[in-house]
């Protein structure tokens, strides 16, 4: 192994198989351009964040509350009955997805608890990592927002001495965030300001060698506040030195335009991830036309343009940002996907 | 006989290279590939400096740099250090005698500034930051230090492989991996001796604060959604909007109506009815505590422990007085409740579940509080 990849879940409860299912789709990406005898697994290891916990704990503990006091107060005038108020606690796409990401951005003390998990589950991978090695990190939908505030957190978090971690000591190789809502869930951190960003220099200014952030161009979630530095950004010799990539791609594959594979399956995205996590000429400029091509002509644009128009309408330009506009985004999007995959 | 010994040799030879077609024959150059692609790659899949490099000095530092010792320890020390000597000599015996001006040169006056500093002659500098030995693998640039480059295409391969593979080419790109070794070695060496000893004194801070939110969630009053994302999340967001890094969890709670079950206690009341369960509602209460240094909730103001009051409704079914009654509650610990509630005149002590259970030895509990006598 040569570079270790840290995986950042998005939404939703993650569970061993679906970071399997991360794994073996790199591995797949990966072995599409690798030459022949060359192996993901020679290369790459990866390493699950989970930081679900925090949300979990939440759910269960107010299911239990509730258990407790119905059992206890069963028949009281005024009190419902337990079967009245399982949509409260039971898994649907409220509790288990929209539900994480409104704990996350409105509650500070779960966010706070979040980024303590996952700062402390960085260190630790990163501990584990035979010197010398690479460390990348990719992060997906909520992940993003998450990784974003940790790694800043990381390098603000007073030691016992006093002295904070600077990047000369130790920083990523690259940071990549698929499906980037850091904006759409900033709180205590400018997400163009601080630390999140490519560099050349060894200095403390950058967490990263390389910075990836891609937000489709239909995808609504990210849309509601779109990650969208200046051409500039963060300076211009680190723009012309190809340390970031900012991507908005925009053809779609399937209806979930969201879901982690539709980012990775499109060469438009990980062809540039690849070229940070090996090297430029990694991929050459003939296989990437090959490639992307070949993906152009599989999935037109016209070949979902119903649903596009959908999505568009979910995507309304930048309104002032509530808790009530994110869930009616979420709503929206789940029931578009709803009704055109029953269809 | 002989023949077919060194027959044998050959054939294993030959065997042992086109399993592992890089692993002895890094340093040589194969005329079919690009000399620069060749470096980048070889570079990133760890053969030159890296974990799959077998050159002797490669091995040796790799012995050095065991992870299996600690961050702190001054055994990890001393490895680093002595592997950081290691490349050091191994790059003079090679280049003692080269022009001054040279990159092996630069190269050199790094690795003994970087020696020098781990070792304590000098005062940390660029050279004892990981960051400042690692290659540029696009580029093939290192940037030892701010107005300090060394390029490894400009320096051996764009002029010696301009025409195509080449003698020239060919011995060209074996210095370059010599250098490339060196620097990866080194950046190796360096990452070992400060990497993991930087990450760990953070991340022992943010233990602390997992410990804290831990004992937040799971040990103080349990709060209902409300609570949290109504009352006591908003209060602390804004009283943490200028923290630094991980903030730390509040040494406060608010308890707004809050649903509970307790036990009371009705001296005047009809026999049978004295003891009954009760639905308690504390309308506006707060429990403070403090953080020790190892992430436990200890007592506000010198106590052992964390306290609350707060004013609370309790509704209980009991014949002869009225079902709604007002009171105060005090929390010990965040487990223990103790109050008194006043209905039509007559008062009544209550306990909560947790202290009554206590009890449960002594006294029959009643779960539910309708109909049962």
């Amino acid at each position: 192994m040569s570079h270790r990849i840290l995986l950042v879940h998005g939404m939703g409860k993650p569970s061993v198989a679906m970071f399997d299912g991360w794994k073996a789709a790199l591995k797949r990406i990966y072995e599409e351009y690798s030459p022949e005898g060359q192996s993901f697994e020679d290369q790459f290891d990866c390493v699950p964040i989970n930081y679900d916990g925090a949300f979990e704990e939440r759910r269960t503990a107010w299911a239990e509350q509730v258990d407790e006091i119905l059992q206890n107060a069963a028949g009281a005038p005024g009190v419902p009955a337990k079967e009245d108020l399982e949509s409260l606690t039971e898994d649907n796409f409220f509790t288990t997805h929209i539900l994480d990401v409104l704990l996350y951005r409105f509650v500070p003390p779960v966010a706070e608890d979040v980024r303590a998990r996952v700062v402390s589950a960085l260190l630790k991978a990163v501990d584990e990592t035979p010197s010398g090695t690479k460390v990348s990190v990719l992060a997906h939908s909520l992940g993003t927002s998450v990784l974003h505030d940790a790694v800043n957190a990381m390098y603000e978090t007073p030691r016992a001495d006093g002295t904070v971690l600077s990047p000369v000591d130790f920083r990523f190789h690259a940071i990549c965030m698929l499906a980037n809502v850091s904006r759409t869930l900033e709180t205590r951190w400018d997400v163009y300001k601080p630390r999140i960003r490519p560099g050349i220099a060894n200095d403390a200014s950058h967490a990263a060698d390389y910075f990836l952030s891609a937000s489709h161009r239909w995808d609504p979630l990210v849309a509601l506040r779109r990650y969208s530095p200046m051409e500039s950004w963060p300076d211009p010799a680190t723009r012309l030195a190809g340390r970031a990539a900012l991507l908005s791609p925009g053809l779609l594959q399937r209806w979930n335009v969201h879901d982690f594979s539709h980012y990775l399956d499109d060469p438009f995205v990980h062809i540039p991830m690849l070229r940070f996590l090996r090297y430029e000429k990694f991929i050459t400029r003939a296989r990437q036309k090959e490639a992307e091509d070949a993906f152009m002509k599989d999935n037109p644009i016209s070949r979902f343009d119903d649903y596009r128009k959908r999505l568009e309408a979910l995507i309304v330009g930048e309104a002032e940002f509530s808790w009530k506009r994110l869930i009616e985004v979420f709503k929206g999007f789940a029931k578009a996907v709803r009704d055109f995959s029953e269809n | 006989m002989k023949n077919q010994l060194h027959m044998a040799c050959v054939l294993v030879a030959a065997a042992l290279l086109s399993v592992a077609p890089y692993a002895y024959a890094v340093d040589v150059y194969d005329p079919g590939q690009n000399a620069e692609t060749t470096l980048s790659d070889l570079l990133d899949r760890g053969y030159i400096g890296g974990a799959k490099d077998e050159d002797p000095l490669a091995k040796g530092v790799a012995e050095l740099l065991n992870e299996a010792i600690k961050a702190d320890s001054p055994t990890r020390y001393t490895n680093g250090v002595s592997a950081i000597f290691n490349i050091l000599a191994s790059a003079r015996q090679r280049w003692g005698e080269v022009d001054p001006d040279s990159s092996e040169k630069k190269l050199l006056g790094a690795l003994d500034r970087a020696w020098r500093q781990f070792a304590g002659i000098e005062q940390a500098g660029a050279q004892s930051q990981p960051g400042a030995w690692k290659i540029d693998i696009n580029q093939l640039v290192l940037r030892i230090a701010p107005d300090q480059e060394l390029d490894f295409k400009a320096t051996y391969l764009t002029d010696a492989c301009a025409a195509g593979p080449s003698a020239a080419c060919r011995a060209a790109y074996s210095n370059a991996v010599v250098a490339a070794r060196y620097t990866e070695l080194t950046h190796r060496a360096v990452d070992y001796l400060v990497r993991d000893k930087a990450i760990l004194a953070t991340k022992k801070a943010a233990d602390l604060r997992v410990r804290q939110w831990e004992q937040y969630f799971a040990k103080g009053i349990p709060q209902w959604p409300w609570e949290l994302a109504l009352v006591n999340g908003p209060i602390y967001g804004s009283k943490i909007r200028d923290e630094r890094g991980l903030a730390p969890p509040p040494d406060w709670q608010m308890i707004v109506l809050h649903p509970d079950i307790a036990f009371e206690y009705m001296d005047d009341a009809e026999d049978g009815q004295q003891f009954r369960p009760a639905l308690t509602i504390e309308v506006i209460g707060a429990n403070l505590w403090s953080w020790d240094k190892k992430g436990k909730q200890r007592g506000p103001w010198g106590l052992g422990f964390p306290v609350g009051a707060g004013v609370l409704a309790s509704y209980a079914d009991r014949a002869g007085t009225d079902d709604w009654g007002w009171g105060g509650v005090i929390h010990l610990n965040h487990k223990y409740s103790f109050g008194l509630t006043t209905r039509s005149g007559d008062t009544a002590i209550f306990v909560s579940a947790n202290v009554s259970s206590l009890f449960e030895d002594v006294m029959e509990k009643k779960s539910k509080f309708l109909g049962d006598n």
